[in-house]
């Protein structure tokens, strides 16, 4: 395969201002149709099937974090073949540099070097969902990459930019294992909508399963299983957009919400007290304004979902701590107890801030 | 007077020889009542009664009898005193007491007499008899000095000092008025508690009983009315709660809060009401009396858990 021949991939459809022709019904119908594709073979999860779901039609990236074994990837991949479209995915190593993820280079049988497209630009720019497997072991180097592939849904390669309009990433990361491992930079992390915690299901009959119905040992053919394309992904943003337009957030929601982020910024001026936290030093930042915009979007698409109109605190709350808690920067000195202090941070600012 | 008259008279007609009597016929009958002839001490007043029946037509000579005064030496007569009545068989009976002071100052105990009186009776005709009366003998005892005992000083017969009043504890007292009077103040505070009267106005645990008075207060005054109504309505719902309560919450609260059950259905309206309200259309679909009368019923449900 010629380099030159990858130009002729780029995505001629792509053309901007076309009015979609979306029923919302119809597409919820469609995104609950997804949602059960995924719980086929997601069990004990819903409310992360729940939150990809409201992720993929907010068009926001996410990163997975939980322990080792419980199910990440086969998330990811399930709700990549339920979404269907091109799939790429990556393995985040020490040594992975950005090159790696662009190009691949080998040497052909005539013994000649040649460069291929690497992961990302394979499917052209067509690609649907790009997974990156372990991304706290990529290098800075990588991160920056991912950044900009991210925000801007583009790269630059083969001397032209790549643009990818229905692309989401996907990422996930232990949070056992700290060495040899990169602390994603706050932009980047920023850039994700959501970072949603994957723990081990409580519930003992789907642990039970899990663990000895022989379904679930064999991830391909779980996966396999899967109907591939239940929505039709290069419809998405057409349907994110219409639905962002479609539902409504009242004044008093707004003030909600901007108290909501008052009270992140500033905890201890809403009464929130957390155990062995000098609440006046805790935050460094407290959200970014793309982050609260992140919030109302995902809030949206979780109305619509509810089949609502109109957006309620509910909405808002069901989509806060993933949204919000990893773009939440403390002092250093209460990084190591992060997740129980946000946990309570995010728990507390909706016990203090009044609604409506 | 330290000396005082015994129960017991003793009659001493016979202790003390009687004279014979020329005028037997005359005095028909003598006897004398004494107090005890003993224990009698230098400044004792005794008194010795005389009993005489005389035959008429004799009667008792009156001025024979001796006057007030020294007797002897030792012995003053105090006062004379006598009656008359009528006595058995026609006799006029007399009674003389006679008041004595012994000022006998005894060296030792010693026997002394007070000497007989005389006794004249006479007739209209002149006619006279004499008789004495009886004597009577007493022990009379020295007044022993205070004597300063060896080494003992005026302390040993001082006047020992008042007994010291009995002090009954009042403790059980104490500690049951203390007792008494904390069960009334919690006894007022539980009611003013229940009651929801100051300081527990505000208190949390009676939060629609608030609101029900904000609410009506404001449910009737038009949109904006409604919208604080319904906004302490929901504060009402949080501080019952404990936490913001949602309208996707209210399924768990009712669960805990069964006393509110029976308003489930409403609850839920108002809830739904006041979604449209605050983040829908605007509109407040749920009439201005139906909130008050939800406000009341939460009150009263509150009251009763």
């Amino acid at each position: 395969m010629a380099t030159t021949s990858i130009a002729g991939r780029r995505s001629q459809s792509d053309a901007p201002g076309q009015e979609p022709d979306v029923s919302l019904d119809a597409w919820r119908e469609d995104a609950l149709a997804f949602e059960a594709e995924v719980g086929k073979a997601v069990v004990g999860q819903p409310h992360v099937v729940r939150l990809m779901t409201i992720a993929l039609f907010a068009r926001g990236h996410v990163l997975l974090e939980g322990d080792v074994g419980v199910g990440k990837t086969t998330i990811l991949r399930a709700v990549a073949r339920a979404l269907g479209g091109p799939f790429e995915r990556i393995e985040g190593t020490v040594d992975l540099m950005p090159t790696d993820m662009l190009y691949t280079a080998y040497i052909d049988d005539a013994g000649k070097p040649r460069v291929d497209p690497g992961p990302v630009l394979k499917h052209g720019e067509d690609l649907a969902v790009f997974f990156f497997n372990e991304i706290n072991r990529a290098r800075p180097q990588v991160h920056s990459l991912l950044l900009r592939l991210m925000a801007e849904r583009s790269v630059s390669a083969f001397g032209k930019d790549w643009s990818f309009p229905n692309l989401v990433v996907f990422a996930d990361r232990n949070r056992v294992e700290k060495e040899e491992t990169f602390e994603l930079p706050a932009a980047a992390r920023d850039r994700f909508l959501m970072e949603i915690g994957v723990e081990t299901p409580h519930d003992a009959e789907v642990r039970r399963n899990l663990v000895f119905d022989p379904r679930f040992h064999d991830v391909d053919r779980l996966i396999g299983g899967l109907t591939e394309g239940v929505i039709d992904h290069t419809r998405l943003g057409a349907a994110g957009a219409a639905i962002q337009q479609a539902i409504t957030t009242s004044r008093t929601l707004e003030q909600y919400v901007l108290a909501l982020w008052d009270a992140l910024r500033a905890p201890s001026s809403v009464g929130v007290r957390i155990d062995g936290v000098d609440m006046d030093r805790l935050i460094l930042g407290g959200g970014s304004p793309r982050g609260v915009g992140a919030l109302v979007r995902a809030a949206r698409v979780r109305a619509w979902l509810e089949g609502r109109d109109m957006v309620l605190p509910e909405d808002v709350r069901a989509v806060f701590a993933p949204v919000m808690a990893h773009r939440i920067f403390l002092d250093p000195i209460y990084e190591a107890r992060r997740e129980r202090i946000v946990r309570a941070l995010c728990g507390q600012v909706f016990e203090k801030v009044p609604a409506p | 007077m330290r000396w005082r008259p015994l129960a017991a008279l003793a009659l001493l007609a016979g202790a003390s020889a009687l004279a014979p009597d020329p005028a037997a016929a005359q005095i028909l009958d003598r006897s004398m009542t004494a107090p005890r002839p003993f224990g009698v001490i230098l400044g004792d007043v005794f008194t010795l009664k005389t009993r005489v029946d005389v035959a008429p037509p004799f009667r008792l000579d009156a001025s024979a009898l001796p006057k007030p005064g020294p007797v002897t030496y030792w012995l003053d007569l105090r006062s004379i005193e006598i009656r008359e009545e009528s006595g058995p068989n026609g006799a006029t009976r007399y009674e003389i007491a006679a008041e004595y002071q012994t000022f006998y100052a005894a060296l030792e105990a010693i026997e002394q007499t007070v000497p007989p009186v005389k006794l004249v009776v006479t007739a209209e005709d002149g006619r006279r008899a004499e008789a004495d009366g009886a004597s009577w003998s007493f022990i009379t005892s020295p007044l022993r000095p205070i004597v300063a005992t060896a080494g003992g000083g005026s302390s040993a017969y001082s006047i020992r000092p008042d007994a010291v009043p009995a002090r009954p504890s009042l403790r059980r007292s104490e500690i049951a008025a203390a007792a008494a009077g904390a069960a009334a103040l919690l006894a007022l505070g539980l009611l003013a508690w229940s009651r929801a009267w100051p300081p527990f106005h505000k208190r949390p645990a009676r939060p629609f009983a608030v609101a029900a008075r904000a609410v009506a207060r404001q449910a009737r005054n038009g949109e904006a009315g409604w919208r604080g109504a319904a906004l302490s309505l929901h504060r009402a719902f949080d501080a019952a709660a404990g936490r913001r309560l949602l309208g996707e919450d209210l399924a768990a609260f009712l669960a805990a809060r069964p006393s509110f059950a029976r308003l489930e259905p409403t609850i839920r309206d108002f809830f739904e009401a006041s979604r449209q309200a605050f983040f829908g259309a605007g509109s407040t679909p749920m009439p201005a009396d139906d909130l008050l009368s939800l406000s009341k019923s939460l009150a009263s449900a509150e009251r009763a858990s």
